[in-house]
C-alpha cells in the first residue's frame, strides 16, 4: 500500500472514529412514559390492548445519536400480580410493538416485541416505542388489581 | 509506515466501545379485574290470598312480601340491571293477570332504606345502579296483580327475571 493511500484509509478512519465518538458523547436514554395499562377486565373475557391505542399502550422515550443503528430487547412479563398473590396470565405475539422514528403513534413499524430487534435512530435522535398485549383472565379470576413490570433495554449497535 | 498501521489499528477499534452504550427503562402493566356477578334470590314477591274475585293487590318494593335479589359483585362498579317480568302469574290454565306497566324496583342495602330505580316499569325494563363499597346491591321489587272473578282455587306463580352487568363505571 502507498503511502498516500494509506494516509487516505487512516484519515478516514479517524472520521468514522470521531462519528462514533460523537455516540459515547450522547448517552443513550430511554424512559417509561406510559404504563400498559388494559383498564377494567371481566373475568373470562381476553382484553387486547393494541400499541395504537393511545390510551392504553405502554410507551418508552428513546434518545440518542441521531442516524445510529440500535439494538432493542423488551423483557416481558407472562403474568401480572395481584390481590392474595394471585396470578393474571399476560401475553404478547409478534406485532405487539411498534417503533416510531417520529414519535407518532400513528406511524408506526411493527416489530415482535419477543425477540431483540433493531431500529435506526432519527436524525433529531429521538424516537418511540410502543407496546400492546394481551391479558387473559379465567374465568374465576379474582378481582383486584394487577401489576408487572415490563423493560426494554438499547444498546448502540457497532457500525 | 509502521505508525500508519498503528493509527488505523487504533481508530477500527474505537467502535467497540461505543457499542457497549446501553440504557434501560421500565413501565408498568396494569389492569383491573372485575369480579364475577352474582344474583341470587332472597324473597319471593308475594301477593298474598285473592279473597275476592276481581281484587287487584299491590305490593310496594318496601313492603315485607316484595321479591329481594342479593347482586354481588366488583365494588362500587356500576351494573347495568335489566328485568324479566312476567305478564301473568299461572295455575295451569289458569292465570292472575299481572300489571303490564305497574313494576316498581327500589335499591340499597335494606327494604326500608332502598330508593326507586324503576316506577312503573314493563318487561324489558333496566337501568343502572351502583355496587356498594362492600361489593353488593339489594334489588326489591313490587308489582301489581288482578284476580279475575271465577279463577279456581290455588297457587299462582310466574318467575322474575334480572341480569345484571357491568357497565364499565
Amino acid at each position: 500500500m502507498s503511502r498516500p493511500a494509506l494516509a487516505v484509509l487512516v484519515s478516514a478512519c479517524l472520521l468514522a472514529a470521531a462519528g462514533r465518538a460523537e455516540a459515547q458523547g450522547r448517552p443513550l436514554r430511554l424512559q417509561g412514559l406510559q404504563p400498559l395499562n388494559f383498564g377494567d377486565v371481566l373475568a373470562g373475557v381476553p382484553l387486547h390492548a393494541r400499541r395504537t391505542d393511545p390510551a392504553r399502550s405502554g410507551q418508552f422515550e428513546l434518545r440518542g445519536t441521531k442516524d445510529q443503528d440500535l439494538m432493542l430487547q423488551f423483557a416481558l412479563p407472562d403474568a401480572m400480580s395481584g390481590p392474595g398473590g394471585a396470578s393474571l396470565r399476560l401475553r404478547f405475539d409478534a406485532g405487539d410493538a411498534g417503533y416510531s422514528a417520529t414519535e407518532s403513534i400513528t406511524i408506526q413499524q411493527a416489530v415482535d416485541p419477543r425477540s431483540p430487534f433493531t431500529v435506526r435512530l432519527p436524525t433529531n435522535g429521538k424516537a418511540r416505542l410502543f407496546l400492546g398485549g394481551t391479558v387473559e383472565p379465567t374465568a374465576d379470576q379474582r378481582g383486584g388489581d394487577y401489576t408487572a413490570t415490563v423493560t426494554l433495554t438499547v444498546a448502540y449497535l457497532g457500525v | 509506515m509502521r505508525k500508519f498501521y498503528l493509527l488505523a489499528l487504533a481508530a477500527l477499534a474505537l467502535p467497540a466501545a461505543a457499542s457497549a452504550q446501553s440504557a434501560s427503562g421500565s413501565i408498568q402493566a396494569r389492569a383491573r379485574v372485575l369480579g364475577a356477578i352474582t344474583v341470587s334470590p332472597v324473597t319471593t314477591l308475594d301477593f298474598g290470598d285473592f279473597l275476592s274475585a276481581g281484587a287487584t293487590k299491590t305490593v310496594a318494593p318496601t313492603d315485607a312480601t316484595s321479591g329481594e335479589f342479593a347482586v354481588a359483585g366488583d365494588p362500587g362498579a356500576q351494573l347495568l340491571l335489566t328485568f324479566d317480568f312476567p305478564a301473568t302469574l299461572d295455575n295451569g290454565l289458569n292465570q292472575i293477570t299481572l300489571g303490564a306497566s305497574a313494576w316498581n324496583v327500589n335499591v340499597g342495602a335494606t327494604r326500608a332504606g332502598s330508593a326507586s330505580l324503576i316506577a312503573g316499569g314493563s318487561d324489558g325494563a333496566n337501568a343502572n345502579s351502583f355496587l356498594s363499597a362492600g361489593g353488593s346491591l339489594g334489588v326489591f321489587v313490587g308489582g301489581e296483580a288482578t284476580a279475575a272473578a271465577g279463577l279456581p282455587a290455588g297457587v299462582y306463580t310466574g318467575t322474575v327475571g334480572l341480569t345484571a352487568a357491568y357497565t364499565g363505571l
